[in-house]
């Protein structure tokens, strides 16, 4: 019983002792994580934090993320070539909706925990963090006001609650996502300077906030400036959650250019000019990374740590260096009829038919069509703006010191005149395939028959821009050519654009500039690098039109077009799914030489333009570009509950 | 073997008693009808499964599809199975070049008006449709290696004065009866016109975007056509005419 009695007692106690002892037992310390007070001790710390946010960031067209390309190949650039080009479709109104709150929610974590935890670090490189952070931020809700329209601004963390309706935020004005992003730049500026000589790329800086803004500015005010066609179209809210008031449009042109002005203020930033061969010099912009004052923010690859697919993926065939690989991304004749004559500045179709166009298909093995010829394969590109050469690869052109081979096959001439087109039946018979002991197909195509043909030109041309020059490059993702998100040459033609439409607008001068002139000057100065001073418009040529086609060509392959043609609200007009358009179907130029022994054409060239297939649907090849009026917002995602939110237009 | 039977008696008894819960019946109510012209005659529609007209929505937590798009077919007849509930029956969220009769728009790109319907056991509903433009005495046929169709368009007397104008008129070649834009076996052309009248379009037989080259190997001597009309300002939804069936396609130029 005594022990009993005892036993009894002392598990009593042990109890007692269990339930009042130390209550902190569930708190230790996580050994396998750092506290936020660790790592926000020290700059490494911060930087790895920070990292991960600019990882992040949303480009659909980066260099590493889209390993086939298709997204570079969605609207009417290029068309793809990859096994997978069928993917390369139509899309509808959930394309690119983005809505990334986990990256807002994280950048304003970071920022207070940078206001909480960062005690050790000075304050001046504080305030460096701080405002690295907030530019971030804008740059977030900036992608998220271009797709998706007003999101509602959230600038602190949110704590548990445990009826989630009351953090129910309903959608802000697309103007007030606007004003957010322009006010956060003009408050962090010049807290963005960074400690090191040169001025950083890869990282926020004053000049890429500057850019910011001028890209924000610049879209805020078309927007504005479009507003009755945006009604026209049922695209203005009346919550004003998309579509802003027209009254604004002058107050975000002229801070358009104010960011413009600023940006020149700071001294620092150049167009590219180091090349006597303006063609060259316009494709080595896009390469060259030490001293290129013209890059503003870029994400950067070494090609080890970070791969970089796009050389890979757009080098030409008889320079690939991986299976399966290369002359995926294939320019169209819609993008480079755009690019102007150098001598007269005029905007004029590639001349392949004497007496009106025609449109043939790839198929078709006879003509009786009426070819202008050529003597050389290169003649019918001679004389246009230079970035063409900078940025396509042509039959007659050389691609790191080696001719490119673009010749889709022989034209034999007949006796009545026409002519029997005669080329290589499968990808394999290329090398050898010869008719009258004259090879037929080219090496990099274009081509197209047999079962396979993919991994060679389909278009008759082959990319030029941002394929890396570097030996080893087109291997495994090691090229380091840099991403770049803004430069110099973008903010010069968004003051150009703002410039126009303040003129459009009636508003005759900004800081006792005529704003005509100034257009002209701003649009000139990327002109001028471009061409030359012969290249440079006058004031009777420089209309609406020229801004469109300047940034067609000078930014083509920057994923601007898109955006462009969206907030000119233009795009469902140029991109409408008909099978007659002309900048809807997208067309390829096929270069034939002739062969016509004893002849006076023969050896020289033809051209051919041709539909093009690989765009579509396996069923449906050659499918127009598909805009419509659901897709200049993509779809706002409805959350189940939230009576706040609102769908967007046409939705 | 008394075994087995035991247990094959169990396994089937298992089978017949099994979760009848985790199943649920289909979709069995009919919602029916059709669109019709103030006359009562058939109004013809695109067909195009892309060209949703007609959608039904329930509402409640969780309904955020958007709801349940009804397909209207060429001569403008719907049929739906759905579950026995309550709906809000409404148009998508489009311009039309025509009004329908007590479904009126909210404003550009803002919707229009809903109507609840209670279905408990099948239902037919017609709605009466106002084109903003009459389609009349359509013909095709077939001259010099082209399909050539003619079509009058007038204004319809009873559409609003305010109606937009035409912009271009469609043809459609096809070798089956469905034919719309939707389709792959359709081949389309467009022409430019400006005002009311009559308006042709020719669409080849041979070469780009023709007839013969709306599958390899087409060597059907029939096709069917139709046209369109599209007013301004109202893209992707035109006004249709009836469909025609024509012989003697030529089968070489």
């Amino acid at each position: 019983m005594k022990l009993n009695n005892i036993i009894t007692t002392i598990i009593f106690s042990a109890i007692i002792l269990t339930l009042a002892s130390c209550d902190d037992w569930l708190t230790q310390k996580d050994l396998t994580g750092m506290s936020p007070s660790d790592a926000y001790s020290n700059d490494q710390g911060i930087t790895s934090i920070v990292a991960n946010l600019y990882s992040r960031l949303r480009y659909e067209q980066d260099f590493a993320l889209d390993n086939e390309s298709y997204d570079l190949t969605r609207w009417d650039e290029a068309v793809n070539n990859s096994q997978y080009w069928a993917f390369a479709s139509n899309v509808g109104k959930d394309y690119r909706s983005y809505y990334d709150y986990g990256l807002i929610r994280d950048i304003n974590l970071h920022l207070e925990e940078l206001e909480k935890n960062a005690k050790s670090i000075p304050a001046d490189k504080l305030k460096y963090y701080k405002a690295e952070a907030r530019y971030l931020r804008a740059f977030v809700y900036f992608t998220m006001v271009t797709r998706i329209g007003g999101v509602p601004l959230i600038t602190e963390t949110m704590g548990y609650v445990d009826d989630p309706l009351l953090l129910a935020k309903k959608r802000n004005k697309e103007s007030e996502v606007y004003d957010f992003i322009v006010n956060e730049i003009d408050d962090i500026k010049n807290d963005l300077t960074v400690y090191s000589s040169t001025i950083t790329q890869t990282r926020a800086s004053k000049g890429s906030a500057l850019a910011l803004k001028s890209r924000a500015m610049l879209y805020a005010g078309s927007l504005a400036f479009n507003y009755d066609k945006s009604a026209a179209k049922g695209l203005n809210l009346p919550s004003g959650a998309t579509g802003i008031e027209k009254s604004k449009a002058n107050a975000y042109l002229e801070k358009c250019l104010e960011a413009c002005q600023e940006l020149d203020d700071m001294q620092h930033y150049a167009l590219y000019q180091k090349d006597a061969d303006l063609s060259l010099n316009y494709s080595k912009l896009f390469l060259n990374k030490t001293d290129n004052r013209e890059i503003i923010f870029c994400k950067a690859y070494d090609g080890v740590n970070m791969f970089n697919y796009f050389t890979q993926r757009a080098i030409a065939r008889s320079q690939t260096g991986v299976a399966k690989s290369g002359a995926q991304i294939n320019p169209t004749l819609n993008l480079v009829n755009s690019y102007e004559l150098l001598a007269t500045r005029e905007i004029k179709p590639m001349q392949a038919y004497a007496g009106g166009d025609a449109i043939e298909l790839m198929t078709a093995k006879t003509s009786d069509k009426n070819y202008i010829i050529y003597d050389k394969p290169e003649d019918i590109f001679a004389g246009r703006d230079p970035r063409l050469a900078g940025t396509v690869l042509h039959a007659g052109s050389t691609f790191k010191n080696k001719p490119i081979d673009l010749q889709a096959g022989l034209a034999v001439l007949e006796d009545d005149g026409t002519y029997t087109f005669k080329s290589a039946q499968s990808i394999e018979a290329i090398s050898t395939a010869n008719y009258e002991g004259i090879k037929m197909t080219g090496e990099d195509g274009p081509f197209r028959a047999g079962s396979s043909f993919w991994y060679i030109s389909h278009s008759g041309f082959l990319l030029r821009k941002y394929v890396d020059t570097s030996t080893g490059s087109e291997t495994k993702g090691n090229s380091s050519v840099p991403y770049i998100v803004f430069r110099y040459a973008e903010v010069l033609l968004n003051a150009a654009e703002a410039a126009l439409l303040l003129d459009m607008n009636g508003v005759g001068s900004y800081n006792g500039k005529d704003t005509k002139t100034l257009s002209l000057d701003y649009i000139n100065k990327v002109r001028k690098r471009a061409g030359g001073d012969m290249f440079k418009l006058n004031a009777s040529e420089l209309t609406f039109d020229r801004i469109i086609n300047e940034r067609k060509v000078e930014l083509s392959f920057e994923d601007h077009r898109y955006y462009d043609l969206k907030r000119w609200r233009i795009a469902d007009e140029i991109w409408e799914p008909n099978r007659d358009s002309e900048t809807a179907v997208l067309y390829g130029l096929w270069p034939y030489k002739i062969y016509a022994p004893g002849k006076p054409v023969d050896g020289k060239w033809l051209y051919r333009k041709v539909k093009l297939e690989h765009r579509g649907s396996a069923t449906d090849m050659g499918m127009p570009i598909s805009f419509d009026r659901t897709m200049y917002y993509s779809t706002y995602p409805m959350n189940a509950g939230n009576l706040l939110v609102e769908m967007n237009p046409n939705h | 073997m008394k075994q087995i039977n035991y247990i094959v008696f169990i396994v089937s008894v298992m089978f017949l008693i099994s979760c009848e819960y985790d199943n649920y019946d289909g979709p069995s109510v009919k919602f029916t009808g059709s669109l019709i012209t103030a006359s009562g005659d058939p109004f013809f529609y695109d067909g195009n499964p892309g060209r949703g007209l007609i959608k039904v929505i329930q509402k409640g937590f969780g309904k955020t599809d958007g709801g349940t798009n009804v397909r209207v077919d060429e001569r403008g007849n719907y049929a739906q199975l759905l579950f026995p509930g309550e709906y809000w029956l409404t148009l998508e969220n489009n311009p039309y070049p025509f009004e329908v009769e007590n479904i009126n728009s909210l404003g550009a790109g803002l919707g229009y008006d809903s109507i609840k319907i209670d279905l408990k056991s099948d239902l037919k509903m017609d709605f009466k449709v106002t084109p903003y433009y009459l389609l009349t005495d359509f013909t095709a046929k077939v001259e010099n290696n082209n399909i050539v169709l003619n079509c009058n368009v007038t204004k319809n007397p009873d559409a609003p004065a305010t109606a937009p104008k035409v912009t271009f008129g469609r043809g459609y070649v096809s070798t089956t009866s469905i034919v719309n834009g939707g389709t792959l076996l359709t081949r389309t052309k467009r022409a430019v016109i400006t005002d009311s009248g009559s308006f042709e379009v020719v669409i080849p037989i041979f070469g780009v975007n023709s007839f013969r080259e709306i599958y390899t190997n087409n060597f059907k001597e029939s096709a069917y056509c139709r046209v369109s009309v599209e007013l301004e300002g109202i893209p992707s939804y035109y006004l249709f005419s009836n469909i025609t069936k024509i012989e003697n396609v030529p089968l070489t130029p």
